[in-house]
């Protein structure tokens, strides 16, 4: 998967906070990436890490009362942060899409399929309506709606589940977008729809160029699609990589952690699967810590007083030390001081946050290398 | 409650749940199971996987008899449960339980996961074994009682919620559980968690489990036997390792072929996905079911239905249906 090296995206250490009654809730917390025309972008991480709230503050969709986002956004080179409403609205939907999590929220109930798609082609292509019809007969069929004729009368409610979520994904398509940021686009189908919607949107990335931003809590899912992938985790990247490179050399204990739970088609049979202890915080305020020390086979007392941030590999084995991985993490597997941390967890029976080692499993800890 | 395995004549243990013809239909003449044949050995897990639709959890609900096939039999430990009395079905109730798919909405919110645990054995007017079942199941559950047992469905996570479902069902030590998609809803660590948690009961407590799926990855993990459904009908059956090893059936092949692995990032994705449209459960194709989509069919897929048979001599735990198996 080569793409042209033109810059699309730009995000810069973007912030999105809540006023709850706990106090600031940071859901996002200084998130920086970059994404080029034709790249696929893959952000994985567990519920509630920020993934949707990431994606809505991208396209500057964050209406809560209460939110707060700060830093930058830069697509093709005007600020979405900043830029007037006028021109906000003729982004969403026409060079920008989204694809909701809930396609009940994005869809419009009270209108039928059909007007919903031609709105969106008249608005964004000026096509006329005999055109504005084919062309949804068109967009429905090539989402794998059967019956696309007679679906154009439907209203949303009217359609399965699977079936809202590719309405959906037809209408974000409708206007041939340059990005794409879809939020776990085929979690309601089963894998062999799952299958043909995530080929129809790579046929789209590859046929015009769109760059994707593909989130999921999924990590099969990005698999085979994203070039390169993000791990998030209580609202901060804590590793990124080319996406070959994060499934074969993890270095953040998390991401191998969600890697050792999955269990695979290739495993054998009734393998105990690795778990990683604890369920993931909520962050108020701001993190003067690892947020992962309490559930890391690994942290050490630097882990629980200092925020590791996120640093490019600099590994010696890797022929260019450009090849985009970056880990926040003091003790990174695949390092002396990594494989002594957890080494020293082994012996003393419990790391530095004070979890016992027996809380991983057999295997659930990592191997030193 | 604890029945040696008794062997008929060939050797083979005597099922603890079997099905015959079980049919399920709706109205407007959707038949989502269209005559199925199952029979689980205690201490078995058989998977139920296929496509959304298919009719799995039509399925899950007529084993319990919630509601009951529409026609056909579900034989427990030797009984039909057609012929029990309402009383007598009641009393075998507790025997039987069922996991729903989605753990948080079947949680009554008001209370809490003691009282939600306790619940089973007082509906069931049952004794537990100890004064302390309730404590015991939710720690077996890695719940613990003393820290978090007064606390309500909201304060708890997605996966804490689908364990005191779990709870719920096992303290009443039913020998027979029914799982509809326990994981399905849940981030993979938790999910790890789950699944690690079932594999234990089972073990422990002898559990014999229908585990109803769409993830190909958790089935491979969890059973022993592994039943694949087109709609309605069951394409092909037999041990675990025979379906993800040796998959006979074009469906079988197609859907696997389908799952998105990890393991993608290092291979191509390009094996062939099941593609086309699913018909409609009220009017599926003459012949075999699959032939519409199947890029095997040939005439006679279309005008004679395959039966369900062995693959062949050393096979006859491994049955397919299909006129064109992919053997070895
Ligand atoms: N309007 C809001 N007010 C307060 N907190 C919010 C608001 N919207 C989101 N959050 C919080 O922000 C955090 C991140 O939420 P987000 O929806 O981005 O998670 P996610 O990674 O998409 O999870 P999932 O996989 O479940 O979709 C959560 O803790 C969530 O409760
Ligand atoms: N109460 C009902 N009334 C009418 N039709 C129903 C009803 N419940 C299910 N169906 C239909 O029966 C068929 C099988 O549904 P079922 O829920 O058993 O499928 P499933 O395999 O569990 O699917 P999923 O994986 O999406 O849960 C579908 O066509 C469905 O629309
Ligand atoms: S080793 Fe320390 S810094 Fe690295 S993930 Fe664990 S707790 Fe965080
Ligand atoms: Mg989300
Ligand atoms: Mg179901």
């Amino acid at each position: 998967m080569t793409s042209p090296d033109e810059l699309l995206l730009e995000v810069v250490d973007v912030t999105t906070s809540f006023d709850t009654d706990l106090g600031r809730l940071v859901a996002v917390d200084g998130v920086s990436f970059r994404l080029h025309r034709g790249e696929t972008l893959g952000v994985v991480g567990e519920s509630g890490s920020g993934k949707s709230v990431l994606a809505r503050s991208v396209l500057r969709l964050v209406g809560d009362r209460n939110a707060q986002v700060t830093g930058r956004v830069v697509l093709r080179g005007s600020d979405v942060l900043k830029m007037p409403d006028r021109e906000l609205r003729r982004l969403r939907g026409g060079s920008a899409a989204m694809i909701f999590q809930d396609p009940m929220t994005a869809l419009n109930g009270t209108m039928r399929i059909g007007s919903q798609l031609s709105e969106s082609l008249r608005e964004h292509l000026g096509l006329r309506r005999r055109q504005q019809r084919d062309a949804s007969i068109e967009l429905l069929r090539s989402v794998g709606i059967p019956d696309a004729e007679r679906q154009l009368r439907s209203y949303p409610h009217q359609l399965s589940g699977g079936m809202r979520q590719r309405a959906m994904i037809a209408i974000a398509l409708a206007c041939g977008p340059d990005l794409l940021i879809a939020d776990e686009p085929t979690t309601a189908l089963d894998v062999t729809m799952q299958r043909q919607v995530l080929d129809l949107l790579d046929r789209q990335r590859a046929e015009r160029s769109m760059s994707m931003m593909l989130i999921t809590h999924d990590l099969g899912v990005v698999a085979g699609r994203a070039d390169s992938i993000m791990v998030m985790y209580a609202g901060r990247i804590v590793e990124r990589a080319p996406a070959r490179r994060l499934f074969t050399a993890p270095r953040h204990p998390y991401t191998d952690g969600l890697l050792r739970s999955i269990p695979r088609l290739s495993d054998e049979p009734g393998r105990e699967l690795a778990t990683i202890p604890g369920s993931p915080p909520i962050v108020i305020g701001g993190s003067t810590a690892c947020s992962f020390a309490p559930r890391c086979p690994r942290a050490q007392a630097r882990c629980l007083n200092e925020l590791p941030l996120l640093v490019e590999d600099a590994r010696t084995d890797s022929p260019s030390s450009s090849d985009g991985h970056a880990y926040a993490c003091f003790y990174p597997l695949g390092t002396e001081s990594g494989d002594a941390a957890l080494l020293g967890n082994r012996r003393a029976g419990s790391t530095a946050a004070g979890l016992p080692m027996a809380a991983f499993g057999p295997t659930g800890d990592g191997v030193p290398t | 409650m604890t029945t040696s395995v008794e062997t008929k004549g060939h050797g083979r243990p005597v099922p603890l749940l079997e099905l015959s013809g079980v049919e399920v239909s709706y109205p407007g003449g959707v038949r989502a199971v269209a005559g199925v044949d199952l029979a689980v050995v205690r201490g078995e897990t058989l998977s139920v996987v296929g496509e959304s639709g298919c009719g799995k959890s039509s399925l899950a609900r007529a084993i319990v008899h919630a509601p009951p096939p529409t026609s056909g039999t579900v034989r427990f430990d030797g009984r039909d449960l057609e012929a029990l009395s309402p009383s007598e079905l009641r009393a075998l109730r507790p025997r039987l339980q069922m996991i729903f798919q989605d753990p948080i909405s079947s949680l009554n919110p008001r209370r809490t996961a003691r009282q939600i645990v306790a619940d089973g054995p007082d509906i069931w007017k049952r004794e537990l074994a100890d004064g302390g079942g309730v404590d015991d199941t939710l720690r077996k559950v890695g719940i613990d009682p003393d820290r978090m047992g007064d606390r309500r469905p909201h304060q708890f996570s997605g996966g804490q919620c689908q364990r005191i479902s779990i709870a719920r069902a096992v303290v009443l030590e039913p020998d027979v559980l029914v799982c509809d998609e326990p994981v399905s809803a849940l981030d993979v660590s938790v999910q790890a968690q789950v699944l690690n948690l079932l594999r234990r009961l089972k073990a422990d407590l002898d559990l014999t489990m229908v585990f109803i799926a769409h993830d190909l990855a958790v089935v491979k993990n969890i059973s022993d036997r592994v039943a694949v459904m087109y709609l309605g009908k069951i394409c092909e059956i037999g041990p675990v390792r025979a379906i993800y090893g040796n998959p006979a059936h074009h469906y079988t092949r197609a859907l696997l072929a389908s799952v998105p692995d990890v393991a993608d990032a290092q291979r191509s994705v390009s094996d062939a996905p099941v593609s086309g449209e699913v018909p409609s459960p009220s009017s599926p194709p003459s012949g075999c079911r699959f032939r519409t989509r199947c890029p095997r069919a040939e005439l006679r897929c279309a005008t004679e239905e395959p039966e369900l048979n062995a693959l062949g001599a050393g096979h006859d735990d491994h049955l397919v249906a299909c006129h064109f198996p992919v053997r070895g």
